[in-house]
């Protein structure tokens, strides 16, 4: 189900909290939480349903286990036992495909026959790679004794699961999370959050609808006919593609804060105006902040962080990337986007160990850290290296001749898509982002509240699935 | 408090913006799916809508012509300078069966209609491709009859759905800015200057490079989308039911089957032989309607004369107008 739907903003959200006001028990609501999540999840599908609570249900007693273990090497066996589960799950329905495909051309390549390993028609579970890493994060976490076992099952089921944040995230931390469901005051409405709710679910709507869909509608036949588009279309698909990836998941990302908000669950920030960074660090501080952190905490500082001398920390950071990189999606171009970005981090780094700072115009620096950002998002985007290289190429005009014409953006899209563009353009650029933005309740503002929310609805029609949805 | 009172502020806001907004498009009615009658000075987006105020306005038609945006390259002011007959070119993008049925049957009730060219598309007998437009305009409802109607709530719920979101605020304020319907003319193609299509140095409006482009491109999108679903057996035998009910009426039909461009056909034969086979298996059955006052005129093998060239082609299946005069040349002599 999409927040971008009929359904879910006329039938699935109101009786969600309606049945969550109106029930007068903590324990009631939290199972009738649960069951909107449920139903939720299976209004995709209610086979891997079972796959998610699996999950739930292995780390939950995995991480009461380890709690109650005596020995470090128990500890330990149960921590492997949860990342290997994990993961191999993960691993079968994200990534085999990936693997066997790889394998094969690998085979064929040394001339060792033709397909080692069979393709399978898998379909990947809607929200795995969110889900997995959240319930995964909570047992290292009492691994490491950074946080206790969970004593109610309820209350961790419901991290999971919530709904906000179930398929797309933002990776949201169970320490942060469940203390909010245990708490009687989550329970009682309070207008304030729920104001706040609906600016966040209605800006975050109209981020995706009114910029990200109008994007998308252009980018999506340029990037699909790369071959043929001129220059101009080239840049346009790029440019395009950097802002339609922001709004779309950071309109979401807002959206899952304002639904929670409208339950008082408080979920972190996820994006803070990321494309004003001056450098590739500080836009890993502004984008997608919470699988940042999570990769700082679970992947960058377990392969050493920067403990192990400078060298190392290089090569932590390059393959913190890669992984991360994979983790959006089972294509060598996802891998190459993280290594790409994991390379400018070392860079950077390398430069602050020497104190050296070449670049002192905050302009320059902007420019080259936008432009940089625009070329791993090529690779994001693009199926495979010939198109990145070809949009590439086409962008910076390496082309023996140049073509500025129009001709595969529709004309019905064409001048939404450039008012769409130039809306994102001043937004990203020169605005203040959602969260800085002190949207208190007022006449003014209730007025913009319901016309922006009509506005969408208008667009409704032509709603379109979120792009974070595929990872 | 405050809080509290500016939520419902809010709402009451967005249910009476919600109210104008829908009120406006209601009196606007882009798509004419409120229409009742067909009412020549509505402006409308709807292109079927469009046809069937061309027919209105048209009572003295004696021939149309029926295809989907493979028609639109058709002069109907050729085709009547050849026949002699008034022709009007019913073609609309999208038109399947269901589409052309209902254009037929409402030309048969206001004009003279004696004679009718209909581009057989392969796409047209699939019953996903029927347009959700046909079915919503209430003045094609009693023509398309049980083809297209759907019961049930869900079915409603589906239409109102689709009442909202094609009469958008948007489209709105396009339709009025639509020009009125009197400059439709005799149809689409009505200002191709056909007379530059007869000369042999025509050249169409391709570069041989585009063309390539168009054609993989028309290709792709044909091959995973409009061609790829079976046809259904009910359209064919609705549609053979239709052709002999005009035949039975006296009317001469015309059935023209144009090819796709030689490499995209050459392409469905190797790579999806299924679908070629199918589209053979569908020509053959529309051959056996080959009889008194119906002609059919079977291009799939390629139009007369044709060098694969942007003179005959813009794209993968969309033949230029030198194309049609090389094909419908016979058949309007005949």
């Amino acid at each position: 189900m999409l927040f971008n739907s009929y359904i879910f903003i006329f039938a699935f959200l109101p009786i969600t909290l309606m049945g969550y006001y109106l029930i007068r028990n903590k324990f009631y609501q939290q199972c009738f939480l649960l069951l909107s999540s449920v139903v939720f999840y299976c209004y995709w599908s209610t086979t891997y349903v079972f796959l998610l609570f699996f999950t739930v249900i292995l780390d939950f007693y995995i991480a009461r286990a380890i709690d109650k273990a005596k020995t470090q090497k128990a500890r330990k066996a149960f921590l492997l036992t949860s990342v290997i589960a994990n993961l191999s799950i993960l691993g079968f329905f994200k990534y085999y495909n990936f693997f066997a495909d790889s394998m094969n051309g690998l085979v064929s390549l040394v001339g060792a026959g033709e397909k080692a390993l069979p393709a399978l028609n898998l379909i990947l579970p809607i929200g795995i790679s969110f889900y997995t890493f959240q319930s995964m994060c909570y047992v290292i976490d009492v691994y490491r004794r950074t946080s206790d076992a969970h004593a109610n099952l309820l209350s961790f089921a419901g991290y999971v699961t919530l709904f906000p944040h179930q398929i797309s995230g933002p990776l949201v931390r169970h320490n942060k999370i469940i203390p909010q469901l245990e708490s009687e005051s989550t329970y009682k409405f309070q207008a304030d959050n729920f104001w706040r709710g609906c600016y966040f679910f209605i800006f975050g709507l109209a981020k995706k609808m009114l910029v990200a869909d109008l994007i998308a509608a252009a980018v999506d036949p340029l990037v699909h006919n790369m071959q043929s588009v001129s220059n101009l279309e080239a840049i346009l698909a790029m440019f395009g593609y950097t802002f339609q990836l922001y709004f779309d998941f950071s309109g979401y990302s807002d959206m899952a804060v304002g639904l929670g908000l409208m339950m008082n669950i408080q979920f972190p920030q996820n994006f803070n105006s990321p494309y004003k960074s001056l450098s590739i660090t500080e836009f890993w501080q502004r984008w997608h902040i919470s699988l940042s952190s999570w990769l700082k905490d679970y992947l960058y500082i377990s392969l050493g962080g920067n403990r192990e001398g400078k060298v190392k920390t290089y090569r932590n950071l390059l393959l913190t990337m890669a992984i991360g990189g994979l983790w959006h999606g089972a294509n060598w171009t996802y891998v190459f986007w993280g290594v790409f970005h994991g390379m400018f981090l070392a860079i950077e780094r390398y430069f602050k160990d020497r104190n050296w700072n070449i670049i002192r115009s905050k302009y320059i620096a902007g420019f080259l850290t936008f432009m940089l950002v625009n070329i791993g998002w090529v690779f994001f985007r693009s199926p495979d290296f010939k198109v990145a290289t070809l949009w590439l190429k086409k962008s910076f005009l390496f082309t023996s001749e140049y073509t500025w014409t129009i001709y595969h953006i529709a004309l019905k899209h064409k001048d939404r898509f450039l008012i769409a563009l130039g809306l994102g353009i001043i937004m990203a650029f020169f605005c203040r982002n959602t969260w800085e933005i002190k949207f208190k309740p007022s006449f003014k503002n209730a007025l913009i509240l319901a016309f922006l929310f009509v506005i969408c609805l208008t667009y409704m029609g032509e709603e379109s699935p979120f792009l974070y949805f595929q990872f | 408090m405050q809080a509290k009172h500016n939520i419902l502020l809010a709402a009451v806001f967005a249910i009476l913006i919600a109210a104008g907004i829908a009120f406006f498009n209601y009196s606007v009615d882009p798509l004419c799916y409120y229409c009742k009658t067909v009412d020549t000075n509505h402006p409308t987006l709807n292109r079927y809508y469009q046809v069937a105020q061309m027919i209105a306005m048209n009572p003295d038609a004696e021939q149309v012509i029926l295809g989907s945006s493979r028609g639109e390259t058709t002069s109907p002011l050729w085709v009547q300078k050849i026949s002699g007959l008034k022709t009007l070119n019913l073609s609309a993008a999208g038109s399947e069966f269901i589409t052309k049925k209902a254009f037929i049957d409402m030309a048969l009730e206001k004009t003279k209609v004696q004679k009718v060219i209909w581009y057989a598309d392969y796409f047209e007998l699939i019953t996903s491709n029927a347009d959700a437009k046909i079915k919503n305009t209430q003045i094609f409802k009693k023509y398309v009859g049980d083809l297209l109607q759907e019961h049930g709530f869900k079915a409603k719920l589906v239409e109102l759905q689709q009442l909202i979101d094609h009469n958008t605020t948007e489209a709105s304020f396009a339709a009025l800015k639509q020009a009125p319907a009197s400059s439709l003319g005799q149809g689409v193609g009505g200002e191709i200057d056909y007379s530059l299509c007869e000369k042999p140095e025509f050249a169409g409006k391709e570069t041989p490079e585009s063309l390539r482009n168009e054609v993989d491109l028309l290709y792709d999108s044909y091959v995973h989308g409009s061609i790829a679903p079976a046809q259904s057996e009910k359209m064919l035998l609705a549609f053979q039911k239709l052709i002999k009910t005009l035949q039975s009426k006296n009317i001469s039909i015309v059935i023209v089957i144009p090819p796709y461009h030689p490499t995209f056909e050459e392409r469905l034969k190797k790579e999806y032989p299924k679908i070629y086979d199918a589209h053979l298996n569908w020509i053959q059955e529309i051959q056996k309607l080959q009889g008194p006052h119906i002609e059919v005129f079977n291009y799939f093998a390629g139009i007369p004369h044709d060098d694969r060239s942007p003179s005959y082609w813009n794209d993968g299946v969309h033949f230029t107008c030198k194309g049609v005069i090389e094909m419908l040349t016979p058949a309007l002599n005949h």
